[in-house]
């Protein structure tokens, strides 16, 4: 069946220096054969106030002072309209994602807010760090950094799927436990890009204690790449663990732009 | 006063000669200051029709690509505005996860030659580094990286070899890498990107190097990747076809990673031959803009590197 989905949508984004205002529409038709994507000649949203985004960045260039260096920022607020072959949807979005260096290391949060606790946190832990060196054997990643692990831990590790009202295909997200199998929902991060199957909003399932003694991982050095992770503890140490062992996870309620989204989970490892 | 850009781009994916997807996207950027006011709705109607016609007659080479059927191929046609329309397509060709990136008037040799260097077989890693020679242009990476990420980043320039010479050339002037020459010309993905200066076409050249083949060296033919670490300044290179040549006998490696400081690179660069060759492909991303820039080196041959 052809499938028309359309998507209107406004964003503002903090980028160092510059404010981007960003409008537009556009189309992508699936015939089954093609995926074909053309801008559309449709009204524009209402404008968005960048006032929030303009604070949050501030306050972020702010905390960051020499010997940090502040690498990347980006700020940002939208608000989007869907309609897929009439199912029609809204939703509007914040996203920080900042990047803070100590050379030789470097620091990298993303978050789904304008509060900046986290921020402060990461920024005070490179401000105590050295270079990159051992990490503690044992730790508990915060809520934020075990929310960047969940997409890695698909098929290994007991996950939820938390619903929501729609995917990217207008269709409704059920909640569920992930499994290796074909994930029900599409994932449309931008009307350009062509969905693919993922699974939505994933949930940690509670099991075991967190010890709260260890040392807290508040940052991520790099990217995730097969559940090794570089972590930056609120003590300054950093380093390399091995994120395959864990021993337990207390899921919480805050939501990050990990994949297809991740909710909060402290994991000890 | 107010900078304006405009762009139209067509994006075209190609499996086994089939068309499976196909973007058009077009807008406009007004810049005053440190603010940018972008849409995807033209001012000027006229100029969007011209930026989209310029796209379609210079991606209209749809029936060599279909006889291609042993590749993806993505091209991109994109027809911008800042005072001129200028217009640039770049093609990725794949075979078996191998990539190179070409123009129109390149395409069928460049497929034809991706092909040749995918008919050998692999072999093993050799156990221990040995001294390397960039054929193909494929040096033009090692200085983009090394050099030209290194200007970008404001970095200090290093002590380099007296014959060897590394320039940005654009539109907008050369840039002196080596010098520490910020790339002259300021460039963005799309109208709804920050421009940044970015490297446009880059070409290394020699003057009296010294030149010996080493009797027992790897031979690169096309890497798969760069990347430019500016808080250590160290380059990596993934390395997607070489040969391991031994009493001038070539035996195909496994794709492998060159890892060194930059200081290393200029350290290990100990001769050159000929004049630049292009090179098949860069695309380089930064602040998650993507963009083609032409590669032009000599044959390069560098010490052991990690």
């Amino acid at each position: 069946m052809k499938e028309v989905y359309r998507k209107r949508g406004r964003v503002i984004r903090r980028e160092r220096e510059h404010l981007v205002r960003v409008s537009e529409a556009g189309e992508a038709v699936d015939d089954g054969t093609t995926f074909s994507v053309k801008p559309l000649e449709a009204k524009h949203l209402p404008e968005i106030d960048s006032t929030a985004a303009n604070a949050a960045a501030r306050a972020i260039e702010a905390l960051v002072e020499p010997p940090l260096i502040l690498e990347r920022l980006i700020v940002s607020e939208g608000s989007a309209e869907h309609d897929c072959n009439g199912a029609k949807w809204s939703e509007n979005t914040r996203r920080v994602h900042v990047a803070i260096a100590r050379p030789p290391i470097r620091a990298i949060v993303d978050l789904a807010g304008f509060s900046l606790e986290v921020v402060e946190r990461v920024v005070g832990a490179l401000r105590r760090a050295g270079s990159e060196r051992e990490a503690p054997r044992h730790v508990r990643l915060a809520p934020h950094v075990g929310a960047a692990l969940l997409p890695s831990l698909v098929g290994a590790e007991d996950l939820e799927q938390a619903a929501a009202a729609h995917d990217g295909k207008g269709r409704p997200i059920e909640r569920r436990r992930v499994s290796k199998s074909q994930p029900p929902n599409w994932f449309r991060p931008s009307y350009r890009a062509r969905p693919v199957r993922a699974w939505f909003h994933l949930r940690a399932i509670h099991r075991g204690q967190v010890d709260r003694t260890l040392p807290e991982a508040i940052a991520l050095l790099a990217p995730i790449e097969n559940r090794t992770i570089h972590i930056l503890c609120d003590d300054g140490r950093a380093g390399t663990i091995d994120a395959s062992r864990i021993v337990a996870i207390a899921p919480d309620e805050t939501w990050y732009p990990y994949a297809a989204g991740a909710f909060g989970a402290e994991i000890m490892l | 006063m107010s900078e304006f850009f405009a762009m139209a781009s067509r994006d075209e994916l190609w499996s086994r000669g089939a068309l499976v997807e196909t973007r058009l996207t077009h807008g406009q950027a007004h810049q005053s200051g440190t603010e940018i006011i972008a849409s995807d709705s033209f001012d000027d109607r006229g100029l969007r029709e011209e930026l989209r016609r310029a796209c379609d007659a210079a991606g209209a080479i749809s029936r060599d690509i279909a006889r291609l059927t042993d590749a993806r191929i993505r091209m991109v046609t994109t027809a911008t505005y800042g005072g001129s329309v200028s217009v640039q397509t770049t093609i990725v060709v794949t075979i078996a996860d191998v990539s190179v990136v070409t123009t129109p008037e390149n395409l069928i040799s460049d497929h034809a030659a991706l092909a040749r260097l995918l008919a050998s077989t692999a072999a093993r890693h050799p156990d221990r580094p040995l001294p390397i020679v960039w054929r193909n242009g494929s040096g033009a990476v090692l200085l983009h990286e090394a050099a030209g990420h290194a200007a970008e980043h404001q970095h200090p320039p290093l002590s380099w070899p007296r014959w060897l010479r590394a320039r940005d050339e654009s539109a907008a002037g050369f840039a002196d890498l080596l010098a520490g020459e910020l790339p002259r010309a300021v460039r963005r993905e799309s109208f709804r990107d920050v421009p940044l200066p970015r490297m446009t076409s880059v070409k290394v050249e020699q003057n009296g190097a010294p030149f010996e083949l080493p009797t027992r060296r790897i031979e690169i033919h096309l890497v798969s990747g760069g990347a430019y670490e500016p808080l250590t300044e160290s380059v990596t290179i993934r390395v997607a076809i070489a040969d391991l040549v031994q009493n001038d006998r070539p035996k195909r490696l496994s794709p492998f990673t060159i890892r060194a400081s930059r200081r290393e690179i200029a350290r290990a660069l100990i001769g050159a031959e000929g004049r630049p060759q292009r090179y098949p492909g860069v695309i380089c991303s930064r602040e998650g803009q993507e963009l083609f820039v032409a590669s032009h080196a000599p044959l390069l041959v560098t010490a052991e590197l990690a």
